[in-house]
């Protein structure tokens, strides 16, 4: 967890600095979107590779599905409902 | 952009399952180190639009209602979930206020002697850190708030590059502060619902 915290700091400590040119962080814009995918794609790798996952999914994968799915529906309301309520609007991007 | 992500995905578990161990076990143990670069531009870009600070200070206390909805909110469904099923209604909360974070989640439950509801907990906050990959885009087009609710405790480590190029700097410092709250109440609510 300490790593997360330091490389975050390490890249605000950046940006806040303002060393950084517009063209520069046009180019952090289209890295981010290419490692994202790339990440994305790993953490796939490691979902196909684990053989835990891959064995239950036949068994048990509806229920944790269906689990998984009202959790998120879940947050989605309530997080909508208590925002509305009392946080100034976020609006859309 | 969804698309993109599920392609992603998709190609990603269809090479785990099937291509050699060696390439396999590289990528996997790659995607840690991926995610800390990425997490390093997340910084500049927080950095960069420093003054969303001063309006998350102005927010003050009630920026917790964040990851209060997405706690509360997870549990519910866990509840109503486990209804629907005809289950036990603790082991389903035990199971969905793992919010996200499998490693531990699944752990937790097994620990606490229920191993069955380990493996679906488990299972099931995989499928959540997936739905949270493919949702975040869609929903921050309507609302940005509503986009870090899927995320849970993902969100302050692998969700949170996601939520930074879909919403704005400002909702993903907002974000991370969920996710690391999230974080700190798994390993606290999992126990407490397995008894």
């Amino acid at each position: 967890m300490w790593k997360i915290f330091l490389v975050l700091g390490l890249g605000f400590l950046v940006g806040f600095s303002g060393q950084l040119t517009e063209k520069g962080l046009r180019i952090n814009a289209r890295l981010q979107t290419v490692w994202l995918m790339l990440l994305i794609f790993c953490m796939g790798v490691g979902i196909g590779r684990n053989q835990e996952i891959i064995q239950a999914l036949p068994s048990l994968g509806g229920k944790a599905f269906l689990f998984a799915l009202f959790a998120v529906a879940g947050s989605i309301a309530v997080v909508f409902l208590l925002t509305k309520l009392f946080l100034p609007k976020g609006g859309t991007k | 952009m969804s698309k993109a992500i599920l392609i992603a995905l998709v190609l990603g578990i269809g090479a785990g399952m099937y291509i050699p161990e060696i390439w396999s076990a590289f990528l996997d143990a790659s995607s840690s180190y991926m995610l800390l670069i990425l997490l390093f531009c997340v910084g500049i870009d927080m950095g960069v639009h420093r003054e969303v600070f001063v309006q998350i200070r102005r927010m003050g206390l009630r920026i917790l209602v964040i990851p209060l909805g997405v706690v509360l909110g997870s549990l519910a469904g866990g509840a109503l979930c486990a209804m629907l099923l005809q289950g036990d209604v603790m082991e389903g909360i035990a199971i969905t206020s793992g919010l996200g974070w499998y490693s531990l989640s699944g752990i937790l439950m097994t620990e606490a002697g229920n191993p069955a509801g380990g493996a679906i907990s488990f299972l099931s906050n995989v499928f959540r850190e997936v739905f949270t990959f493919l949702l975040v885009p869609i929903l921050a087009r309507r609302n940005v708030y509503v986009a870090i609710a899927p995320a849970g405790a993902t969100a302050m480590d692998t969700t949170l590059p996601l939520l930074s190029k879909y919403t704005d700097s400002q909702t993903a410092i907002l974000a991370f502060i969920s996710g690391v709250l999230c974080t700190l109440a798994v390993p606290v609510l999992v126990p407490f619902f397995c008894i």
